[in-house]
């Protein structure tokens, strides 16, 4: 039975050297889409473009102007005194935000009145218009405080003590979201790779007729699936070490884990991921219709249902219910916790039991779909 | 177990179609036991069936002693299978195909390196081992096909149209190569559309519609199954004489062959013959038309095949 699957582990592995595509899928693909993942995907919001219109024109509008810019969220591209420019700007989508000072906004602060400031978002990109919101908020909380501090030094007073909450972040201190992106991106590449590689492979001998010739030796369905399976592990865990590797390094994600514990958990996705794309080939008997339908059957999980985006906390029972079987779900949680937080296998074994528990029961579904006979 | 394969009232369906319509037949040990029909006779499916590639809808079939239905495992073990499909792996080259298929067959150390030099050599491929195996001209394919199927010496060696496309003299090593075998005892089942190659088999089967129509060697097959005189008329523009021909009352049949026809007569007998010809004569003599041959032939297997199958269409149209 060894020798049998290592036969077809070993011709499998000739298809392989053999075929630029499958070796294109394999290493170019991936270092691909790292980087453009790596570059694009970035939910940080700063250096948000704003339009101010100043109509005081004094020594405090500069200031409040020069402490905005100073900030390094808000990008001043409008500096005017004339409101229809903002709103212009606006409307033509050169800036997300647009302020108004009011003349006499000098003259307010000095006499100790309420000076307004007006404050125009844009909603149609809501995203920047939340962002641009909390961060004005902030700003004004901070703006108002030295405003206070100042009158107060006028008359000789020291401010009064205001309680502050001071919050100490883990694992991502500054909250990036790229160190939060980045595992997903791994897990996405490392799924919908996996499955496009090995779709392809049992559709092949069908096509070509030489899953009938082994039909007729003594080799095994499983041995068949086996022998197919390990060449690609290899190449699999290698393209999602190169995607750390880049994430690492290029991304400066951290990594305070440990190298083992990434290749362990990596090691039975990817077989897990291996099987879905020749479980697939085996059903579909054609490789054009088995890469598509890999393509779509390894994305769409991992990329609604793993956390990697869309918080599954949020969203309706059924579909809570139906992440339980996503294998990205686990595999990202633990790279997560390996990247950024180090702690140990005792953090994650229960995703671990499940990931291995999926890893047999696609093998032997694999195997299930493998004839023995055709019809 | 002193038959080689052993098949009764098998039948294969596909819906309403009967692929393999209630055949019973064996094969000794040591034949080479040939299988002759048109495309959808059910020649491939019954080998098939017989490899334990596929399972038959209802009926038996032994093969080596074992059940196709049940024991597929251990008939796969005693079987070499080849099919008219091209099934080696083209991208490997020639040394790497026969390495895998040993692999797969369990065939390892001294024991490779010695099945390794035989099939290189039985196929003629030595000093090509390295060659990848898409470049191969066809005929030379289909003998590392053949190499690659009898590795591990089996029993019985099914050979489903092995020499389809391939040229005369590429055709002749492979049959010197199935004799070989079958002096060291392998039992060769075989399919083809070339009456030249199936009349090397000890035995014939021929299939049409899922039935077998006749099952005997080709010299019995040519004495039994065609009823009267042959007569070969071959002459310039002889589609213009059928019609005329058809209402000679000693003529059976008439087949398009060559440049003319063969005629069958209605019987063996002398009368009937110097009749016949007289009449051919004058038709030919009332048209214009000088023959180039008219004499009396032995019934090749062409004939009988041609025969058999015309008759038998011609039941199922009068039913």
């Amino acid at each position: 039975m060894l020798r049998r699957i290592y036969a077809m582990a070993w011709k499998e592995s000739l298809h392989i050297i053999r075929d630029f595509r499958t070796l294109y899928i394999a290493f170019v693909i991936p270092i691909f889409l790292i980087l453009l993942f790596g570059y694009a995907v970035n939910f940080d919001i700063d250096h948000i473009q704003t339009g101010i219109c100043d109509q005081d024109r004094s020594m405090e509008s500069r200031e409040f102007i020069s402490r905005l810019q100073a900030g390094g969220w808000f990008e001043v591209k409008t500096l005017t005194s004339e409101p229809d420019e903002i709103q212009k700007a606006l409307q033509g989508g050169r800036i997300r935000i647009g302020l108004f000072i009011p003349s006499g906004f000098h003259k307010q602060i000095s006499r100790g009145e309420t000076a307004q400031i007006g404050a125009v978002l844009d909603g149609s990109d809501s995203g920047s218009a939340n962002s641009g919101y909390n961060y004005l908020q902030l700003f004004f909380n901070e703006y108002k405080f030295s405003i206070l501090r100042k009158s107060f030094q006028q008359y000789g007073l020291h401010p009064p003590a205001v309680p502050e909450i001071k919050p100490r972040i883990l694992f991502n201190p500054e909250l990036k979201s790229r160190y939060y992106m980045l595992p997903g991106i791994i897990v996405l590449i490392t799924a919908i790779m996996s499955a496009m590689l090995t779709s392809l492979t049992a559709a092949k001998e069908w096509e070509r007729g030489t899953m009938e010739q082994l039909i007729s030796t003594p080799v095994r369905p499983h041995e068949i699936i086996l022998g197919k399976i390990i060449p690609y592990t290899a190449i699999s865990m290698m393209q999602s070490l190169i995607s750390a590797s880049a994430a690492v390094w290029i991304f400066e994600l951290p990594f305070e884990g440990r190298i083992a514990d990434l290749l362990i958990t990596n090691f039975f996705f990817s077989i897990g991921a291996l099987g879905i794309g020749i479980t697939i080939s085996s059903v579909l008997k054609s490789q054009l219709p088995a890469i598509q339908v890999s393509l779509i059957a390894s994305m769409l999980p991992s990329l609604f249902f793993s956390n990697f985006v869309f918080p599954i906390d949020s969203m309706p029972l059924p579909l809570r219910i139906l992440s339980g079987i996503v294998p990205a779900k686990y595999f990202l949680l633990m790279l997560r916790t390996i990247f950024l937080k180090g702690t140990g296998f005792s953090a994650y074994y229960p995703e671990f039991i499940f990931l291995t528990v999926f890893c047999f029961i696609i093998l032997a579904a694999a195997s299930r779909n493998t004839p023995k006979r055709i019809l | 177990m002193n038959k080689a394969v052993e098949v009764s009232s098998l039948i294969k369906r596909y819906g309403d179609f009967y692929a393999v319509n209630n055949i019973s037949f064996s094969v000794e040990k040591g034949e080479i036991f040939g299988f002759l029909g048109a495309n959808g006779a059910g020649k491939s499916t019954t080998i098939k069936i017989l490899c334990g590639i596929t399972s038959p809808t209802s009926g038996k079939a032994s093969v080596a002693g074992f059940d196709a239905a049940e024991q597929s495992g251990r008939i796969k073990e005693k079987i070499g299978y080849m099919s008219q499909k091209f099934t080696l792996y083209d991208d490997l080259t020639v040394e790497e195909n026969i390495r895998f298929f040993a692999g797969i067959r369990n065939i390892a150390g001294d024991r490779l390196s010695q099945k390794m030099k035989e099939v290189l050599e039985l196929s003629e491929l030595e000093g090509k081992e390295k060659q990848i195996t898409r470049e191969l001209p066809g005929g030379w394919k289909q003998k590392l096909a053949l190499g690659c199927s009898i590795l591990h010496e089996p029993e019985i060696l099914f050979l489903d149209e092995p020499t389809a496309g391939v040229d005369p003299q590429a055709r002749r090593v492979f049959w010197e190569i199935i004799f070989s075998l079958q002096k060291k005892g392998t039992t060769v089942f075989i399919t083809s559309h070339y009456m030249d190659e199936v009349e090397q088999c000890s035995r014939i089967a021929l299939m049409h519609r899922g039935n077998i129509a006749a099952l005997q060697s080709p010299e019995d097959l040519k004495k039994d199954i065609i009823p009267g005189t042959i007569l070969n008329l071959q002459c310039r523009s002889p589609l213009t004489l059928s019609a005329d021909l058809r209402k000679i009352s000693e003529i059976r049949r008439i087949d398009p062959l060559g440049r003319g026809f063969h005629i069958i007569l209605n019987d063996r007998s002398d009368e009937t013959l110097q009749s016949a010809k007289s009449k051919i004569s004058k038709i030919l003599e009332n048209s214009g038309i000088k023959e180039d041959v008219l004499e009396t032939v032995p019934a090749g297997l062409e004939d009988v095949f041609v025969y058999l199958i015309g008759s038998l269409e011609e039941k199922t149209d009068a039913a």
